[in-house]
């Protein structure tokens, strides 16, 4: 019967920009990220029944890409036989230039794929992509204590980043309201 | 907040900023802004970070050859098990009750948009003669409107009961949708079997789904059906099945 699959073809194709996007922060490479969006749009039209209606889809779909792409670092580091740092891409810390040379990027975007991994894919979740921290912790499938303590930390160091580059997040507040103190 | 220099976490900062706090924890990060002005600048990062990263990547242009993959993917979908293709077809006659304001469900809404794309077998279920898919499509709402299932809906919950020489329909469950009326899921049984809600409004039986199996040649039997049923039965906020005297009752006050 072709309900599910009916109605899960037109999604995916409405959401592949959100889907790369997505994919994008997190394998920084435009190769990797078409690669991962494929490979979990098969994976979504396999397992369409288990999407429940009512819940948003591009957080279904978000799990999805990010536990394909979990089972792949596995697989990768297995491969290659070298211990690699919990949370640190295989592409390892060139991976982040070689992003920024191919595509072509903000100040912000390129900062943000300069976070580790666990910072860059709550960040992207939360602040690029709109989740509430509760959808994020589903995604991530972490308690959303968690999601808070990583996120807090993603903004310190982004803003830190972007500071290194002469630009100030705070800009639009950045003076302090003095005449508020009474 | 008396200690002026009570700096509230970062996390309850962001969480302000995100819109994430709860009403007493605004209210305190509110009474630190007021009482310390390096609040206001840290409160600043974690709004001006979510702003920075909200257009960072843009919407980058997806690649041609991952669109035409994927098209292609769920063209093929389908087809991969060729008996499934005209094996069910789910046709949804009214998108909602009267009294619900708007399909809440986006998935549902996705779902009525794509059976009212579907070949309709239930033409050829009802009048037993052969109908070209565009025909079936048509003639599949006029026929299923004329099947008497008046009496057949009055029946208790899992009552078969003849309709003409149109086969056998069997009330399965009772239930009220989210507009209070009261709604039967039923069977219908001939060549095929088809699944249905109807619900009942200014006095008769008003078929708003059905699912139609076609004759089982293969032996087939669909899979997803009860996936499409269920998504429709959420979509009409349908309340649990009623029990035996419930119904009675409810059918009684109904007719």
């Amino acid at each position: 019967m072709g309900g599910e699959r009916d109605t899960m073809g037109p999604m995916l194709i409405a959401f592949l920009p959100t889907m790369r996007r997505f994919a994008l922060s997190l394998t920084r490479s435009a190769d990797a990220a078409d690669d991962l969006v494929q490979a979990a749009c098969e994976r979504a039209l396999v397992n369409a029944a288990s999407f429940s209606p009512g819940s948003r889809f591009d957080a279904w779909m978000f799990r999805i890409i990010r536990n394909l792409w979990i089972d792949r670092l596995r697989r990768a580091r297995t491969r290659a036989a070298v211990p690699v740092e919990e949370g640190e891409a295989v592409a390892g810390a060139d991976g982040a230039a070689l992003a920024e040379a191919r595509l072509e990027l903000s100040d912000t975007a390129a900062a943000i794929l300069r976070l580790p991994d666990d910072q860059r894919e709550v960040l992207t979740l939360v602040c690029v992509e709109g989740l509430s921290y509760a959808q994020a912790a589903e995604v991530m499938g972490t308690p959303v204590g968690t999601v808070m303590s990583r996120l807090a930390r993603a903004r310190v160091r982004l803003a830190a980043l972007l500071q290194e580059k002469g630009i100030d997040v705070r800009a639009p507040r950045s003076s302090p309201v003095r005449e508020s103190r009474s | 907040m008396t200690d002026k220099s009570a700096m509230p976490t970062d996390e309850l900062l962001m969480a302000y900023a995100d819109g994430e706090a709860s009403p007493a924890e605004a209210a305190a990060v509110e009474a630190a802004l007021r009482a310390e002005p390096a609040v206001a600048e840290r409160l600043a990062l974690f709004e001006g970070t979510r702003l920075a990263a909200r257009g960072a990547f843009g919407a980058p242009p997806v690649p041609d050859a991952l669109r035409e993959a994927v098209e292609a993917m769920v063209g093929r979908a389908p087809a991969r098990t060729p008996p499934q293709v005209a094996d069910a077809n789910v046709v949804a006659f009214r998108a909602r009750p009267r009294g619900t304001a708007v399909w809440r469900r986006p998935a549902a809404a996705a779902l009525a948009a794509s059976v009212a794309a579907v070949a309709i077998g239930f033409g050829a279920f009802v009048a037993g003669s052969r109908m070209t898919p565009g025909e079936r499509a048509g003639a599949g709402v006029a026929q299923l409107a004329h099947v008497p299932l008046e009496n057949a809906l009055a029946q208790p919950s899992g009552t078969a009961e003849e309709v003409g020489g149109r086969g056998r329909v069997r009330a399965l469950s009772a239930f009220r949708n989210g507009a209070g009326e009261l709604c039967r899921e039923f069977e219908a049984e001939r060549e095929g079997r088809l699944l249905g809600v109807a619900c009942r409004r200014e006095g008769v039986w008003s078929v708003d789904f059905a699912l139609v199996d076609a004759p089982r040649a293969e032996g087939y039997v669909p899979a997803g059906g009860a996936e499409a049923l269920d998504s429709y039965l959420e979509s009409i906020d349908a309340g649990p099945p009623l029990d035996p005297a419930e119904e009675a009752r409810a059918i009684a006050a109904a007719r």
